[in-house]
Order: C-alpha cells, then sequence, then structure tokens
C-alpha cells in the first residue's frame, strides 16, 4: 500500500516506513540513542530527499525519545538535573552546527562533509566502544579510577544526586555543543556520541546514562525540527506520523528489552551497529558509483 | 469513460464525407480525447495511465502514422559528474542545460526514424534528443558529449524522458489508441499533449489539448503549510511527537 508524501513528493510503502520507525524505534529505547545514525542513512537509501531525510527524522526522534525518556523516569534512572546542563550545550552546539552546515553547503560539499563525519565519528566511537565493552565482557580490564572523570578540580561546581557525581558542570557543557555541532550536520540525535561520553569522561553510572541522553535528545531535536521546518522547509509531517507510530512502539519494546541487559552487553550491541553503519558509508565512498553523474532538475516560474 | 464511449459512438455514427478528390482536400486533422480531465495528485497517487484515442477527422481510412507526445512544465536541469579523487568519489564537475521540460514522452504506431522525416522531426520538435539542450559551463567538446549522453541515460532510466515506439494501435487505419503511462515524479503544472498524424515521413496536422496536474486540497494545503508557515509547522509537527511519544509512554505502562 503506498502513501505520497506531500513535502519529499513521492510515494512511499506504508508498511516499509512504520516497519522501519518499528525496528529504530527498539534500538532507541535498547541503546539509549535517537537512531537518527541509521534512520538517515536508511531513508537516503529508500528515495527520500535527503534534505527531507534529515529534518523529518529529527521528529521521529523526538517521539521515540520522548517516550523513551519517560519509561526511563518512571523508573528513576534520569538524572533530569545533568540532563539539563547537557540539553543547554545542545542548543548552542546546534545553532553553531546549523550555521557550519550552511557554509559548507555553500561550498557545494555538503554532501560529501557529511559523509566524511559518519565515516569518522561513528568509526572512532564505535571502535572504543567495542574494545572497551569487550574487555568489560572479558573481566580483563584494569581496575577503572571511578569518580574521577573530568571536571574533579574544575570551577562551577554542581551536584548531580541520581548519577552521584559532584563535577564542575563545564564538562558536560562541553559533551552538550559538541553532540548538538555533529547533531545538526549528520541528521541525528546525538546519542551515539553522547552515551560514551557520559560514561567514559563524565563517568556516569551506566544505568542512568541512556534516560539521562533521551532527554537531553528529546529537546534538541524539538529545537532542530523547529530550524529545519522554519529555514529549510522540508520536514514532511506524513512520512514524520508515520516513522513515529512504528517508533514510539519500539522505543518501549526496546525499554523493556535493556532493562534485562547488562550494561557491557548493550554498549557491545550499540558499538557493533555503529561501526557497521560506519562501514556502509566508507563503502559507499570508495566503491565505484554505477552512474557517476547525478541530475538536479527545478521549475522556472 | 463516459466521454469516451460518447466519442467513439459519435465517430461511428458520423456519416462518411464524400471527398471531392479533384479538389485539394483540405489537411485531415485528428479528432481525439483524453480518458483524463486533469491528473489528481492525492494521498493514494502512485503513476496514471493515460488512454489517449481518436481519428483523423471525418474518419477517412488512409495510410496515416500518428505520434503522440506529452510535454511537462519548463524547467532547468543541472547535471553533476562524480570522479575519484584521493580514493573516494566527489563531484567535481557540473553543467547547465537550460530549457528542459520536467517530462516527455513520445508514443508513435511505429518506429520514429522511419515514420517521421528528419527536417520535420527538427521543425516540429518530436525525438527526446531535441527536447534535451547543449549544456553550458563546459570547457571541451569531448566534455559536453560525455554530459550529453549522461543527460540521455539518466533522464531514459528515471523516465523523464521516454520514448515508447510502437504502443499507438492503428485500427482499419482510422482509429488510434495509445496507453501512455505517466510516473509517479509528475511535478504539478499544466501538460500539453500533441497528436501528430503524419504520413510518408510528413505531418499532416498537429493538434494540442491541455492536461493539468494538480495536488489534491489534502496535498496542497501541507505543501503550502510547510513553505509559508515553517515556524509554526515546525513546532506543530514537534509537539505532534511529543504527545505521541507521551502517549504511548502511559498506554504501554498501564499494561
Amino acid at each position: 500500500m503506498h502513501i505520497y508524501l506531500p513535502v519529499a513528493e513521492i510515494p512511499v510503502n506504508l508498511f516499509l516506513i512504520v516497519g522501519l520507525g518499528g525496528v529504530v524505534g527498539i534500538m532507541s529505547g535498547l541503546f539509549g540513542v535517537g537512531g537518527g545514525f541509521i534512520l538517515t542513512p536508511l531513508l537516503f537509501f529508500i528515495g527520500i530527499p535527503p534534505a527531507v531525510a534529515v529534518s523529518t527524522q529529527a521528529v521521529q526522534i523526538v517521539a521515540s525519545s520522548c517516550s523513551g525518556a519517560l519509561a526511563h523516569w518512571r523508573r528513576k534512572t534520569l538524572d533530569i538535573r545533568m540532563g539539563t546542563v547537557l540539553l543547554l550545550g545542545g542548543l548552542a552546539g546546534s545553532t553553531l552546527g546549523v550555521w557550519l552546515f550552511a557554509f559548507l553547503r555553500s561550498l557545494g560539499q555538503i554532501d560529501l562533509a557529511v559523509q566524511l563525519f559518519y565515516v569518522v565519528f561513528l568509526g572512532f566511537i564505535g571502535a572504543m566502544m567495542f574494545f572497551e565493552s569487550l574487555n568489560a565482557l572479558r573481566g580483563t580490564r584494569k581496575p577503572r579510577r571511578r569518580r574521577h572523570g573530568w571536571g574533579q578540580g574544575w570551577p562551577l561546581k554542581m551536584k548531580f544526586r541520581t548519577s552521584g557525581l559532584y563535577i564542575s558542570a563545564i564538562p558536560p557543557l562541553l559533551v552538550g555543543v559538541l553532540c548538538g555541532v555533529l547533531a545538526a550536520i549528520m541528521g541525528v540525535g546525538g546519542g551515539f556520541i553522547m552515551l560514551p561520553a557520559m560514561i567514559y569522561l563524565l563517568k556516569m553510572p551506566t544505568k542512568v546514562v541512556v534516560g539521562t541522553s533521551l532527554f537531553q535528545i528529546t529537546f534538541v531535536s524539538v529545537f532542530t525540527t523547529v530550524m529545519h521546518s522554519a529555514t529549510n522547509h522540508t520536514v514532511d509531517i506524513v512520512l514524520a506520523l508515520l516513522l513515529l507510530v512504528g517508533g514510539v512502539v519500539g522505543a518501549q519494546i526496546g525499554t523493556r528489552f535493556g532493562a534485562r541487559l547488562r550494561g557491557e552487553q548493550v554498549r557491545i550491541l550499540l558499538s557493533i551497529l555503529v561501526l557497521a553503519v560506519s562501514a556502509k558509508v566508507a563503502v559507499d565512498l570508495i566503491r565505484m558509483p554505477s552512474e557517476p553523474f547525478a541530475l538536479f532538475w527545478e521549475a522556472t516560474r | 469513460m463516459r466521454r469516451a464511449a460518447a466519442l467513439l459512438l459519435a465517430l461511428a455514427l458520423s456519416p462518411v464525407p464524400a471527398i471531392a478528390a479533384d479538389d485539394a482536400p483540405e489537411p485531415p486533422r485528428a479528432t481525439f480525447a483524453l480518458s483524463l480531465d486533469e491528473v489528481e495528485i492525492n494521498t493514494g497517487f502512485h503513476g496514471a495511465e493515460l488512454l489517449i484515442f481518436g481519428a483523423p477527422a471525418g474518419g477517412t481510412p488512409g495510410d496515416y502514422d500518428v505520434v503522440i507526445t506529452v510535454t511537462g512544465p519548463p524547467g532547468r536541469a543541472t547535471l553533476r559528474q562524480k570522479e575519484q579523487v584521493a580514493g573516494i568519489w566527489v563531484f567535481t564537475g557540473e553543467a547547465q542545460f537550460a530549457w528542459m521540460p520536467s517530462f516527455y514522452t513520445v508514443a508513435s504506431s511505429g518506429p520514429l526514424d522511419e515514420i517521421v522525416d528528419p527536417v520535420e522531426n527538427l521543425r516540429h520538435g518530436i525525438a527526446p534528443s531535441t527536447y534535451i539542450p547543449a549544456p553550458t559551463g563546459l570547457g571541451t567538446e569531448e566534455e559536453t558529449q560525455l554530459y550529453i549522453d549522461a543527460m540521455h541515460r539518466i533522464t531514459a532510466d528515471s523516465h523523464r524522458i521516454t520514448l515508447e515506439e510502437g504502443i499507438v494501435e492503428l485500427t482499419e487505419g482510422v482509429l488510434f489508441e495509445a496507453r501512455i503511462p505517466l510516473p509517479v515524479s509528475l511535478v504539478p503544472g499544466t501538460y500539453d499533449v500533441r497528436v501528430f498524424l503524419l504520413k510518408d515521413g510528413l505531418v499532416l496536422s498537429r493538434s494540442d489539448v491541455d492536461l493539468p496536474v494538480r495536488k489534491s486540497s489534502v496535498q496542497r494545503l501541507i505543501y503550502r503549510a510547510a513553505q509559508d508557515y515553517g515556524l509554526l509547522y515546525g513546532i506543530a509537527a514537534s509537539l505532534i511527537a511529543l504527545l505521541a511519544g507521551w502517549l504511548a509512554a502511559v498506554i504501554f505502562n498501564r499494561r
């Protein structure tokens, strides 16, 4: 069954899109990532125009992250205070990212820039997480120095009771800014980079990390949606609705599964997924395209 | 379809006019009808089929050939080329094609180069190649040819510019009929449907009719809202998403 999308101006298969939203929703609830890093390339793959895909996935991420964040909030595995600090950084970073996006677009190489960001950041984060969690699973890792993340001796110290941390607000702000920049350029929520940053840099407990990350992603994605809609007019509400029907249900299922898995298991699964997407984008860049030419058509008014 | 039936009936009942063979006869024009008054892009739209049928006025049997073309609204095309730089494929060059329709299709009763004289083809602009202008923004002649070839390939692959030889069926040398596929990528605008009646390669007559392609009111409303009220549209989209997320969380926690 096909449905014609009013903004993307192409028809899509209803069940394919709902199913896609569902799969991404499960990952969102399971790993505490918005799922944008996998949804955006998948939307490109099924023929959604890139500009529409990047801005519309933000709407789907709002829904699935919000659903997941609420589930974590009930379970008291959400650090609202930490989330708010990360969010403030995220909003600043997102604004900076949109500006950078416009600058790269004016150079005419935005597609290449986005692809390189995917390869470099997903590859780096994925490899790092993979080896760390593999060591943790084997139990061969050196004892980690808990409570000694960034920001011990920095100013602006804050108490994050849910995380059991008493650290400076500056490191979480910087993490938020970095995620915001990447979110705007790559068309993602930024969870895949925020999760390792929270675990390895801020030394937050793994249980709290997922809910807090979802909280931050929800509101950064609201901001991204509104900005994309106001400046690029490329949010397709029909596509978003189809995706989020699957997405919100999937997020709840994912959260339940996640509660039964150990933190290391969740991390190793996420790292494998991140590495797979990175490899796919890298192969696309290196392999000879079947058609080296691309046509862009616009109506004359 | 009722219109179609009425026309066929009218054609069948109209008395065959006595042709004064000695006088120079008026060149026969084609009388034809379309199965669609307009194409509406609604929520279920995934392409359409346009049925065209008709006959030379008066229904004179003869050794005619028929060519039908459908032309979409005009636009500007840019073709970009990828090349390998330091191991990765990146866009390195581009060329502009100043005037190119969004869509063009030619349906004919036989192979185009057999039924249309080359000069007539150029004069009336029939073959797909006449709709692919010379690109600008390129250096050498070989490069220009490379881009023209690529344009032919891409427009054919994406059903943007197509040639459907032999899909116009002629019955008893009088009635012609063609089913022309309209792809899902149609852009809204006024399309021009043109019927050529030919004999021995020469165009006897040419008739035009407009075919409007428009979006349904729901499709247009959403599109215009996204374009004209982007900020409000974005806020509304976010609120819907937050509501959906909250609803899912509530429903799943009750169970």
